[in-house]
């Protein structure tokens, strides 16, 4: 029936309009809240949609003055808020009861089931909300957006939403969820069956009810944070706590370790799957503490015994474990611990081995003993620094710092001057022994089944491994060089290329710097065999000689030779092959001159004694002979021989004194080889066989042996005492030299330098050797006095580059 | 006595005047001889202080140039007033470090032989207690010389100027010398062997 509208019925309209509408909204948001997985038919969310943009545009209201306005009008900003203001009311206030409903109901749950409760309302809940805010969408974008605008607290539906679950349902329900997850969590921890999936949903709900701001549009975490990570991290640590006081009562320290490990292991595993990302370093640093944090003292004191028993999975575990609390806390007093015990362990090797007296009695076996004491020791521990530390950066540089400790100063090599003594010295022998031909028990030493090429290469790369440690490369290097030269020009090497293969292991170390010179040698060897071919080539129908001449042309500059220190006069047969081959080499290479090595130089001599017997008498005796040995020996020959009247006698007397002056020998030299032909019986004198400067020597014309070939060559024990102080002096001038070198470089960059500054940059500069403070200021004074630095008039410790 | 004015018939009374080679100076004998007549003796410092003065250019010998600016820069012009100026420097010797310390360095220069860069140890002997007297640091330094005349046979420019700063640094116990501060590194040996020494000295 159609009503007449009077003025009066006009003004009763708009509010019963309002609550129709509302009604109508409110049935359909009860159906949503409860039902929201069920989905509707787009009808209804159309009229809900419909519902709301007519609530807040179509409320007609009356003002003073009999006019009316419709909030449709963009002046009428009052009579828009009023109803905008008035729907979000009453929204919150229905809602707010749904929850309160909610949270009497979670009264009838706990534990597992309040959880699983909890969890079901959350999904449907979160679905509802969602579709609530696009149904208000049109009060979000006028009335809501216009408040926020003016700076009023009011947020958009969805957030409305949710801050009425916080505060009605979940800060009622908060403290019985935490109890129901730490419950749960016990009963996971204590190894029962239970569902983690329920304690993550819990733990999205906290993260997603943000904190009171509403304005920002990311979710804070502070709900999270002090509602349920804090308890959580507390309830875990006390949960901690108490066992591991149980299993430390129970057992050792050892089961202590593999304990924990087993359940961090866990933790860890299961913390990422509930765990929101940003709490697992907390949660993780939290649980290092209770765990691992309060036994650290008597964790690390296990550290030392393991290492003694080597037991490298309690070391691992060991590791592992202090590694979580962190580089200071846990690994530094690791690394001192690792670092003494390598040290010590090293020390007392050598110790062991330097007791040994016969067995050191020869430098090439003390070597090898030092050598291999060092590697065992050096082994053991890399080992151990690998498998159970996994080659933890800071452990690695403990035992490199432990290795040069124990391999430069140790029971066999004191810092003292003594060279003989010297770690580098000592490698350089071993390697020598590696190297040269004859010592087949250094090589044996390797593994069975190997071929022996394979062994040297695993030996030499092991000596490198010792090589970096030394802290006197260049006495290595002066050493190398020597036993290099010899090997080279005695034809020792056990391999060639084995040779190239140290000169390549030490380039990769050191430089090319440090190697060209040893790659320049092998190269002179190698040329020289060409030139002796081209020689025999060349003078093939012109020889003056008749015996097989072999020579060695090497460059002065990059051998360690000196020009012989005594006169030689040469046995004319001698000087025939001497005089061909420097025409030779003159017309092959120009002016350079010849330097004759004879103390290096060998020769061998069949020699037929007059009353020698069987094979011996007609094939005479094979000698391997020193020059000097030459010379002298063939003093005796002069016109001898079989069939020259020689059997007769026993060939040629002669005096001390006339020897000399044939040969022009040292003196010291003949009268050293002389008592060695005395010795081995291949001469006599007339002073009961013993070498004099008042004796007469002669041929011992019945020497018998019972080898055919017999080397009386061998380096003398005064020669290389000799040699071995000419090395200690060549390193000490090439340091003061390197010191120069590095200091000229430093101030001629910088220009003026304060004296600590000059000395410090000045070590740190000379790669390789440790440069003294005393040998430094003595440089520094050398280049004083030779005009390439002075000092500051005003200040003494500043020294100025003279350029 | 030399008349007043003409410095150079002055320098004659001195000169050296059986030379061959064409140099115009007043040789040791001509400078013995001056220094008697100043009535300076030849063991104490006076004698190097004059030739300092008259721009000597070895030891005991003058050249004219060096004579003639010497004697003006002083303003000297008789034998009175020469004794008067040498022993006046020598005085302001004690109130003037930079002063003396010119001299000192030009002593190094004296001692040394033309075509060398150092001074011989011996010569260093004779020569320091003459310059520097009552200096405890340069006594001890001398007898350091002589107990190692073996080893130390020479010091170099440096030493000899480092040895003066030395001198004003070093406190009597020895205590403030360490290796590590910017000496020459001999006087690491000198003060080890001092430490060693005279322990009275060491307090």
């Amino acid at each position: 029936m159609a009503t007449t509208r009077s003025m009066s019925n006009r003004e009763q309209e708009p509010l019963s309009d309002a609550d129709r509408i509302w009604s109508e909204l409110s049935v359909g948001v009860d159906a949503i809240l409860t039902h929201a997985e069920e989905g509707f038919e787009q009808s209804l969310y159309m009229r809900l949609y419909t519902g709301v943009y007519n609530f807040c545009t179509s409320l007609k209201s009356s003002l003073p003055g009999g006019q009316y306005f419709t909030p449709g009008d963009a002046s009428s900003t009052v009579h828009g808020s009023m109803y905008g203001r008035q729907l979000y009311t009453r929204l919150n206030d229905h809602v707010s009861q749904f929850m309160a409903d909610v949270a009497a109901k979670s009264r009838e749950y706990s534990g597992d089931e309040l959880l699983a409760f909890y969890n079901k309302e959350w999904i449907k809940y979160g679905d509802a909300a969602k579709m609530i805010h696009h149904i208000f969408d049109y009060l979000n974008r006028h009335w809501i957006l216009r408040e926020q605008d003016d700076g009023n607290n009011v947020c958009d539906i969805n957030t409305l939403m949710f801050r009425l679950w916080r505060n009605k349902f979940f800060m009622e329900v908060r403290n019985s969820l935490l109890e129901s997850v730490f419950s749960l969590m016990k009963r996971i921890r204590d190894g029962q069956v239970a569902d983690l999936n329920l304690v993550k949903s819990v733990v999205d709900s906290f993260v997603s009810l943000g904190s009171d701001d509403m304005v920002s549009g990311s979710k804070k975490m502070e709900v999270y944070d002090s509602y349920f990570l804090k308890p959580f991290i507390e309830g875990s640590r006390q949960y901690y706590q108490a066992e591991s006081e149980r299993v430390l009562k129970e057992g050792s320290i050892r089961n202590y370790m593999i304990w924990v490990f087993e359940r961090l292991k866990e933790e860890d595993d299961r913390a990422e799957m509930y765990l929101h990302e940003s709490s697992l370093r907390e949660f993780g640093e939290a649980l290092n503490k209770v765990l691992i944090g309060k036994q650290r003292a008597n964790l690390i004191s296990e550290f030392k015994p393991m290492l003694v028993a080597q037991e490298k999975e309690d070391l691992g575990r060991l590791y592992e474990l202090l590694k979580r609390l962190g580089e200071v806390m846990g690994l530094e007093p690791l690394r001192t611990i690792f670092c003494d015990f390598v040290q010590e362990a090293g020390q007392d090797a050598v110790k062991k081995v330097s007791g040994n007296q016969e067995a050191t009695e020869s430098m090439a076996n003390k070597s090898r003993l030092f050598v291999q004491a060092l590697l065992s020791v050096h082994e053991l521990y890399a080992g151990i620094l690998r498998d159970s530390f996994k080659d933890d950066p800071g452990l690695s540089k403990s035992l490199d710092r432990a290795c040069q400790g124990f391999i430069n100063e140790n029971a066999m090599c004191k810092k003292a001057e003594d060279t003989e003594a010297d770690a580098a010295r000592l490698l350089a022998t071993y390697c020598d022994t590696l190297l040269r031909k004859g010592n087949a028990n250094a090589r044996a030493a390797g593994e069975a089944g190997a071929s022996s090429e394979d062994n040297l290469e695993k030996q030499l790369a092991q000596a490198i491994c010792v090589y970096r440690y030394l802290s006197n490369f260049d006495v290595f290097h002066a050493s190398y060089v020597r036993f290099f030269a010899r090997r080279l020009v005695n034809e020792q090497s056990v391999s060639t290329h084995g040779e190239e293969t140290m000169i390549s292991l030490l380039k990769e170390v050191s430089g090319v710097d440090v190697t060209s010179r040893l790659s320049r040698m092998f190269s002179d060897i190698t040329v020289s065999k060409d030139k002796i071919d081209q020689f025999k080539e060349s003078t093939q129908n012109t020889r003056t000689f008749d015996y097989e001449f072999d020579m060695k042309v090497l460059n002065t500059a990059s051998w360690p030779f000196k020009a012989p220190e005594t006169k030689l006069k040469l046995p004319a047969e001698l000087e025939r092959a001497v005089d061909q081959y420097t025409e030779f080499f003159h017309k092959d290479r120009g002016g350079r001159r010849l330097n004759w090595l004879w103390q290096y130089s060998k020769a061998e001599i069949r020699m037929f004694f007059p009353k020698a017997t069987g094979p011996a008498a007609k094939a005479g005796y094979m000698f391997q002979v020193s020059t000097f040995q030459l010379a002298i020996l063939m003093l005796f020959n002069q016109d001898s021989g079989p069939g020259t009247g020689y059997e007769s006698a026993d060939g040629p007397t002669l005096t001390f004194d006339q020897i000399v002056a044939a040969t022009e020998l040292d003196k010291d030299i003949v009268l050293d080889e002389l008592a060695l032909f005395c010795k081995a019986r291949v001469m006599n004198s007339n002073t009961a066989n013993k070498a004099t400067e008042k004796s007469q020597y002669t041929l011992n014309a019945g020497f018998k042996s019972k080898q055919m070939r017999i080397n009386l060559s061998r380096a003398k024990k005064s020669d290389q005492k000799k040699e071995a102080k000419d090395m200690q002096r060549a390193v000490a001038v090439d340091r003061s030299a390197s010191i120069q070198a590095a200091i000229v470089r430093i101030m001629k960059a910088r220009k003026q330098l304060p004296h600590r500054e000059l000395i410090q940059a000045t070590i740190e500069n000379i790669k390789l050797f440790h440069p003294q403070v005393t040998d430094i200021k003595q440089s520094i004074d050398k280049l004083i006095d030779t005009g390439y630095l002075e000092r500051d008039e005003n200040t003494r410790d500043l020294y100025k580059y003279l350029a | 006595m030399a008349k007043g004015g003409d410095l150079q018939a002055w320098f004659i009374e001195y000169q050296d005047l059986d030379r061959t080679d064409g140099r115009v100076v007043i040789m040791p004998e001509g400078f013995e001889k001056l220094c008697d007549a100043l009535e300076f003796n030849l063991e104490e410092i006076e004698p190097m202080v004059l030739l300092w003065k008259l721009n000597g250019v070895e030891l005991a010998t003058i050249e004219f140039e060096g004579w003639e600016s010497g004697m003006r820069a002083m303003n000297v012009k008789d034998i009175k007033g020469l004794k008067a100026a040498i022993l006046s420097t020598v005085q302001e010797f004690e109130n003037d470090p930079v002063l003396f310390k010119t001299f000192y360095r030009k002593v190094f220069d004296y001692l040394r032989p033309e075509q060398q860069r150092s001074v011989s140890a011996e010569d260093a002997v004779a020569v320091l207690p003459v310059v520097t007297g009552n200096s405890w640091v340069f006594e001890k330094f001398v007898k350091y010389l002589q107990a190692n005349s073996d080893s130390i046979k020479v010091i170099s420019r440096d030493q000899w100027q480092s040895l003066l700063e030395l001198s004003k640094a070093l406190s009597p116990d020895l205590s403030n010398y360490s290796n590590e501060d910017a000496w020459p590194a001999m006087f690491d040996g000198f003060v080890d062997w001092a430490k060693n020494t005279k322990p009275e000295a060491a307090k």
